[in-house]
């Protein structure tokens, strides 16, 4: 593979607190080796909360402050897949995966705001986002508390992504095995 | 007594000004300020605290920057260790967001507000069962001028005093 292909590089932003969702990210590593060079953002110790300073620094030139949230930003300006593990816990995604979206997709990065204020798509070379929860809630009772965390995959970053990028979801019990889990992985593996 | 929940890292923001409104319409009453700007913030027996103060609340002000749709990561963990889905605070009759958004109304609405959702569908039935939900957003943050914004602080002051009514 090479370095500067963009379609080499997958990345996997995973938040592995339990035990389904790390299963998950092994079995997503995986996958995603057969085909990409996979780099793995474990977000154990990733400060979820944008700093002050941060906030000062999100509009200037160099908006990133933090060497953590740099080699974050740096694996996906090349990724042609960016995938996230996170366990569902309230409705929304889990905070650490808010704080990493906050605090790395950040103007430059994500997207950037043109003179006239607007703004424009920056992860144009993402073809796939892959999104794999670790959920109990019931179709029913995700459906009723609006199912937000997928919105903000499919709907939000997605819009930031091309028209062809093409956005999967994936939904684990924590108590499933791990034969369960690397069949739901596998299975959707063969639409990327 | 209301609980309002702060969450903007910056003193110098609109969200913080939005809070000092809130706070100033809402003088007299007694009041539980969540302050969740500090990312240091140490969070030991403030979940206990803060359940606590909104199950005797009858209203909750959340003032918050909409950030990738959704709430920013610092209020989704207190959302995620207060809000647990067993939780309920029935003696809220009233939810009032104020929320700034920096594309427009279209852009928010193609990417789903998921944070509108959240509240709305996740929080609000926890609450009260004929709990009101009022959203004061501005949006297009990054184009508006003093003008809009003025607007946006003069209606959060009124709304947030339409509390006590």
């Amino acid at each position: 593979m090479d370095d500067g292909n963009p379609r080499a590089t997958a990345v996997i932003v995973a938040d592995r607190r339990g035990r389904a969702a790390s299963l998950a990210t092994a079995v997503l590593v995986e996958r995603l080796s057969a085909r990409h060079r996979v780099t793995v953002v474990d977000l154990a110790g990733f400060g979820i909360a944008m700093t002050g300073p941060e906030r000062r620094a999100y509009e200037s030139d160099e908006p990133i402050l933090d060497a953590g949230v740099r080699s974050s930003a740096e694996a996906v300006a090349r990724a042609a897949v960016l995938a996230f593990v996170t366990p569902l816990q309230s409705s929304g995604l889990s905070a650490p995966v808010k704080g990493w979206l906050d605090r790395v997709l950040v103007p430059g990065v994500g997207f950037e705001i043109g003179d006239d204020g607007r703004m424009r798509p920056g992860l144009g070379h993402v073809q796939r986002l892959i999104s794999v929860t670790v959920d109990d809630r019931s179709r029913l009772r995700r459906l009723r508390e609006g199912d937000s965390a997928r919105r903000v995959i499919s709907r939000a970053l997605r819009l930031v992504c091309g028209w062809s990028t093409r956005s999967s979801w994936i939904r684990i019990g924590s108590g499933a095995s791990a034969a369960e889990i690397s069949d739901a992985v596998t299975g959707a593996a063969r639409r990327w | 007594m209301v609980t309002v929940v702060y969450c903007h890292p910056l003193e110098a923001s609109l969200t913080a000004a939005t809070r000092d409104v809130a706070l100033e319409a809402l003088r007299g009453v007694a009041t539980h300020l969540v302050d969740l700007s500090d990312p240091d913030r140490d969070t030991t027996g403030l979940t206990e605290t803060d359940a606590a103060a909104l199950s005797r609340s009858s209203g909750l002000v959340l003032v918050y920057p909409t950030w990738w749709s959704g709430p920013p990561g610092a209020l989704q963990r207190w959302f995620d260790e207060v809000w647990t889905p067993s939780a309920h605070f029935e003696s809220i009759e009233r939810i009032i967001v104020c929320t700034t958004h920096g594309s427009s109304k279209l852009v928010n609405s193609l990417e789903g507000e998921s944070g509108k959702r959240t509240v709305s569908r996740y929080l609000r039935p926890r609450c009260a069962r004929r709990c009101r939900v009022e959203w004061i957003a501005l949006y297009g943050l990054d184009r508006c001028g003093p003008d809009r914004r003025a607007r946006h602080l003069e209606r959060v002051g009124q709304r947030v005093t339409s509390l006590l009514s």
